[in-house]
Formats: structure tokens, C-alpha cells, sequence
């Protein structure tokens, strides 16, 4: 039934079944194996062969294990004969799952059938398909292969092709998406464009200058003073043992999110991360709903910048382990992030709102024009963050700011907003104020302004509606192919 | 809060009665887990668990009385090229849907909204925390209403 394995991806759209690379039942299965021998051979040497080479150098005149040794020696014949046997079945087993992990694309649908005693069959509707990450962990990246999983709209309906050889598995994907990036652009440049590029010396750096740190070394010196006043060094077994998981979780975070990269491909996104295993994925500015920069307190001395993104539709995220994209860099400059937005919202931002969003990146207290802001009696509500609170309207978009410890400043075009509200609770409604909240697509970014004065509040909300209406309906006439959730 | 140049459109006051035998429920339920120590120990033997009892008794009294204020609050409003909801007492919340964002519109009905004939109309936008839904309207108007925002939202569709 099979065409055969797939070598070329222009081979893949006729519709015909066909086979992966020969080495995925080794990568999904063989893992499991080569852990077994390892531990096989490990005992061997420890046991036998190292005591036999020390004796046969004369370093040592200790005899080997008797025991396993008369053992080796009787069964030689057989237990090689035993190796020799799970190797041939090994081999026939992963030789049949082989044949049997077959892929077919058509105009349509997308297929996978597995599973030599427990068959699955899962399809995926082409023009649902959102997103195609490229996904690459360490063992199959060192054999030049990649994994091409296809995620539709829909919870878990996420077709997963695993594994095909890296070129494949790219040109495969432009072969998918290309129905969708027919209608954005006719030129299609596929040369990536770097972007920006996160040195990993600055991503270990922002981990450092986290407030975790400073909360650690608080500890850390209260301990110390405790253990001087005390005189019992013993409690500080306790900060030798934070200071451990300090380090691992500085290690993991690096391992995990180092090697930051963005690139633009004919108007993409295309986000990459991953130290040893790389994860690649594209996001189309259209699944963008809203940008958050955020910047904890640390970070001010360095001028860095988080940048977060909720973004539309990400099914199945959780069900293959891949990383939430929703971290579209780590830690910039405002440079950079400035430079990401105008690649993430194209042309939804005026010059001059453009600038005032970089002003607002280098001077964190500054007040938009048409931005309200907390009166000063908020104080008695939120008493820290009263005078960062502001909520702007902007020609096309909504600036927001919020948060003390953690300055968090939002950029959501007017067409994305799903819906508004104005909220007000009992100790809010004393001093007068009201909460606007934005409603956008499920992600780590919230939209809200707490404690504006009620009157400015309800006009803000009120004009804000309008302007919502206007920006809508003027896109609502070339509505967008790929409207889905 | 309140915006005087809305055209309101209140709660069928029948939901009252829907909210006092769900509430009521639920606190009769709440008054039989406090009245727990009374079993245990003995009725005669535990005089303060009686104050346990009443306390909890009283406090449920309070919200079911506090009921039709509740209800009176909500209403909602169609406007030009939004809806907008509006609930709460104590914490008010006035939320504007506009129709384009309309993705699904859905009316349910629990056992005692059917036996009183109503029915709640809930609006799901691509964002979760949207959380418009519309209680206690009576069946006929629900489904009226949901065929009016479907269409509304039909023709002002927007895509994401």
C-alpha cells in the first residue's frame, strides 16, 4: 500500500501513503533498548571485564567475580546466541512498525495510520491546520531528522510526523501552510530573515537579575545573620541546599530556553528555542491578539524587557510536550522589542503611537496622550501602583500599564478585543473608582486598569467601544480566510 | 454606574424563584453539614452547636432575601453594534459585547428554568473570561434573541 519512505517532499502531495524515516521506531522505541545494553555492558565491565584487564596489566592481582565468570564462560555460546536472537526480533519488530507508520496528504486531509498491535489513525482537515512547528530534540537532531507536528484547530487535533529528515520536514511545511501564505503574499522570499538573536551570556544575565535573586539573597543574609547571632552554623546546610536548586534551575531554564531566536518569513514570525533540543515555531501576525511587555524591577537597570503575546488557538500544546510559544523573547532591548512589534502587528500602528510606545519603554512613569490614569486617591486602593496605572486609546490600539514589581505594559489592536468591561467593587466603589478590564483570547497577558476615577472610567470604556466598532467593521470587509478558534 | 441613555431590558422576574430554590437548596444542604456536631455529640449535650445552626440559618435567610435585588440589577441592553450586560450589587460588572465577536450564542436550561419556562442565554467570544451569559429570560425571548444576535453577528462578522 505504501509508496515507500518519503525522500523528497514534493513526493507527498499526491495523496499516496508513505513511510517515515527507517530510524523512528529506533528513536521512539530504541531508546528503552540502547538504555538496557548500557546498563548491561555497565555490569559486565564493573564486574568483569575492567577486574580482567587490571589483572591481565598486573596493576591488580584481584581476581574477577568467580561466580559470573564460570557463568560467562559455560553460557558463552548461549548467551550470545540469546543477543543474537533479541537482535532479530528487535529488528523485526521495529522493521513492521516501520511498515506499518505511514503518512498521506492530499488536497484535503492530512493522514497518519500506527501502531502494529494498537492501530491509530488520526486525519487532520488541511485548511484547519494553524500552526506547523518544527520540533527537534537532542537525538534525533544529532541524526539530522525532525518532527513536523501539525496542529489544526480544535482541542488535540494535532497530526504528528515523526520523523523526517530536516529538509523534508521543512519543505513539507511550506507545502502545508502555502494555501494560507498564497493570499498574504505572492512573493514568497523563503529566505528567513534573522531578527533578533537573544546571546545567551544576556538570557543567564536577566535570570540572575530576577527578583527570585534578590528574594534568595535575603535569605541568604537573614539566614546568616541568624547563624552569627546563634552561633549554629548547622542552618546553613538549609542555603547550601537553596543555593543547589538555584543552580539547577538556572541550568534548566538556560537548557530549555537558551539559543532565542526570531526570524520573519514572508511576514511570519518564526520563533526558535532550545539549547540542546530545538523547537521551531511560526506564528502568523494574525494569531497575535495582544503583546505585553513586561519588565521586572531588576531588569530597569539593564533596559530589558520580557516580550509575552496571547495568541489565538494553540491546541494540543500540552499534549506533545512542545513549549508554549507564547514567550515571543525572553529578555530584549527595547531595540528589539520595538523591532518585534512592528514584525507583529504590521501596520497597525501610527508613527507617532509607535513612538510613544518606545517612550513609554524608556520612561516608565510617562502618561500617554487620551490615556487615563489613576486619580490620586486610588492610593487608598492600590497603594503602590496607583500612579503607574493607564489605560490608553491609541489610532487602532489600546496601550495599558500596570504592575510595581513587575512594570507590564500591553499593546492590543482595537480589532482583537473581544469585548470590554467596566468593573467596580464595594472598597472601589467608596473612593469612586472602576476597573476596565479587556477580554482577549485565552494567554499570560491580562488587560486590566484597576482603580480609575468611575465619571473617566465609563467614558474611557464608552469610547472605547465605539472606536472598537469603527476599527472592526472597517477590516470586516476583507475578513481574513483563517477565522478560527 | 448606571448609563441612563440605555434602553434596559430587565430579568424576568420569574427568575427570582428559580435563583431562591437553587440557593435554597444549596443552604439547606450547607445547614444539614453544620448541624453535623448536633448528631455527634448529642442535641441536649451541645448548646453552642445550636448557635452554629442558627447562624448558618440566618446567614442563608440573608441571601435568599437579598435574591430579588440581585436579580433586579442585571439587565441588558442592545445596542447599535454591541451588547451590553450589566450584574452585580456589591460588585458590579458592566461587560460590552460587540457583535462581530459573537462566536457561538447558546441557551440552556436547568430542571427548574424549565419548569418556570426559562432559559439563559449564553454569548462565547474567542476570549474565555468574556463570561457574558443572560439568565432567567423566558424561553420564547431567549430564542428570539439568540436568532436577532446570530444574524447581527453574521452580517458584522469580523474573522479574529
Amino acid at each position: 500500500m505504501a509508496q515507500g519512505t518519503l525522500r523528497d517532499a514534493a513526493d507527498a502531495t499526491g495523496g499516496q501513503w508513505h513511510r517515515l524515516h527507517p530510524l523512528t521506531p529506533v528513536l521512539q522505541g530504541g531508546v528503552v533498548v540502547v538504555a538496557v545494553a548500557t546498563a548491561a555492558v555497565l555490569i559486565l565491565w564493573e564486574n568483569l571485564i575492567l577486574p580482567t584487564l587490571l589483572v591481565s596489566f598486573g596493576v591488580n592481582d584481584e581476581l574477577p567475580d568467580q561466580e559470573l565468570w564460570l557463568f560467562v564462560q559455560y553460557f558463552l555460546g548461549w548467551i550470545a546466541l540469546a543477543l543474537v536472537a533479541l537482535v532479530v526480533v528487535l529488528v523485526v519488530v521495529f522493521w513492521l512498525q516501520w511498515r506499518v507508520h505511514v503518512f498521506r496528504m492530499d488536497d484535503d486531509v492530512i493522514d497518519v495510520k500506527k501502531g502494529l498491535l494498537v492501530k491509530t489513525w488520526r486525519q487532520a482537515r488541511r485548511d484547519r491546520v494553524n500552526t506547523i512547528g518544527v520540533r527537534r530534540p537532542l537525538l534525533p537532531r544529532l541524526l539530522g531528522l525532525a518532527k513536523l507536528d501539525i496542529q489544526a484547530a480544535g482541542a488535540d487535533a494535532n497530526v504528528v510526523l515523526e520523523y523526517l529528515p530536516v529538509p523534508v520536514a521543512q519543505d513539507l511545511r511550506r507545502i502545508i501552510l502555502q494555501g494560507d501564505a498564497a493570499d498574504t503574499s505572492d512573493e514568497l522570499d523563503e529566505k528567513p530573515q534573522r531578527e533578533v538573536d537573544v546571546p545567551l551570556f544576556r538570557y543567564v544575565g536577566s535570570l540572575v537579575a530576577s527578583l527570585e535573586t534578590v528574594v534568595l539573597c535575603v535569605v541568604i543574609i537573614t539566614v546568616t545573620v541568624i547563624a552569627v547571632v546563634l552561633g549554629d552554623l548547622a542552618v546553613w546546610l538549609a542555603v547550601v541546599l537553596a543555593l543547589f536548586v538555584y543552580v539547577v534551575y538556572l541550568i534548566e531554564r538556560t537548557v530549555r530556553w537558551g539559543n532565542f531566536v526570531v526570524d520573519s518569513l514572508s511576514g511570519d514570525l518564526r520563533v526558535s528555542v532550545g539549547l540542546l533540543s530545538t523547537s521551531v515555531e511560526t506564528i502568523p501576525p494574525q494569531r497575535i491578539h495582544t503583546l505585553e511587555f513586561s519588565q521586572p524591577w531588576p531588569w530597569k537597570i539593564f533596559g530589558w524587557w520580557r516580550l509575552n503575546a496571547n495568541l489565538a488557538s494553540q491546541p494540543g500544546a500540552a499534549t506533545n510536550k512542545a513549549p508554549e510559544h507564547t514567550v515571543i523573547i525572553p529578555v530584549a532591548t527595547v531595540a528589539e522589542v520595538m523591532k518585534t512589534v512592528r514584525l507583529g502587528m504590521p501596520g497597525m500602528m501610527t508613527g507617532e503611537t509607535e513612538e510613544q510606545v518606545h517612550e513609554l519603554l524608556s520612561q516608565p512613569r510617562k502618561r500617554l496622550v487620551g490615556g487615563i490614569t489613576s486619580p490620586q486617591r486610588a492610593r487608598w486602593r492600590v497603594p503602590f501602583s496607583a500612579h503607574l496605572t493607564m489605560a490608553a486609546l491609541q489610532p487602532g490600539l489600546v496601550v495599558m500599564r500596570r504592575g510595581i514589581l513587575t512594570s507590564r505594559i500591553s499593546v492590543t489592536p482595537l480589532t482583537r478585543i473581544q469585548s470590554a468591561s467596566v468593573s467596580q467593587g464595594p472598597w472601589h466603589r467608596a473612593l469612586g473608582l472602576s476597573q476596565v478590564e479587556l477580554q482577549s483570547v485565552s494567554g499570560p497577558v491580562s488587560l486590566r486598569a484597576k482603580a480609575l476615577d468611575t465619571e473617566e472610567a465609563q467614558q474611557w470604556w464608552e469610547g472605547l467601544n465605539v472606536a472598537t466598532h469603527a476599527a472592526v467593521s472597517a477590516v470586516g470587509s476583507r475578513a481574513p480566510r483563517k477565522a478560527q478558534t | 454606574m448606571s448609563d441612563n441613555d440605555l434602553q434596559w431590558r430587565g430579568i424576568s422576574p420569574r427568575y427570582r424563584t428559580e435563583l431562591m430554590v437553587i440557593t435554597g437548596i444549596a443552604w439547606l444542604v450547607i445547614l444539614a453539614a453544620s448541624s453535623l456536631p448536633l448528631w455527634i455529640v448529642g442535641p441536649g449535650d451541645f448548646v453552642s452547636g445550636w448557635f452554629i445552626v442558627s447562624a448558618v440559618a440566618l446567614v442563608g435567610l440573608g441571601v435568599i432575601g437579598f435574591i430579588p435585588r440581585r436579580v433586579r440589577a442585571m439587565g441588558y441592553a442592545l445596542r447599535e453594534d454591541d451588547i451590553v450586560f450589566r450584574r452585580g450589587v456589591f460588585f458590579q460588572r458592566i461587560v460590552a459585547v460587540p457583535y462581530g465577536r459573537l462566536q457561538l450564542v447558546d441557551v440552556g436550561r436547568g430542571p427548574i428554568a424549565r419548569a418556570l419556562g426559562l432559559a439563559q442565554l449564553s454569548l462565547v467570544t474567542a476570549a474565555a473570561s468574556s463570561g457574558v451569559s443572560i439568565p432567567g429570560l423566558p424561553l420564547a425571548a431567549a430564542d428570539e434573541l439568540r436568532d436577532h444576535l446570530i444574524a447581527l453577528a453574521e452580517t458584522r462578522r469580523a474573522g479574529l
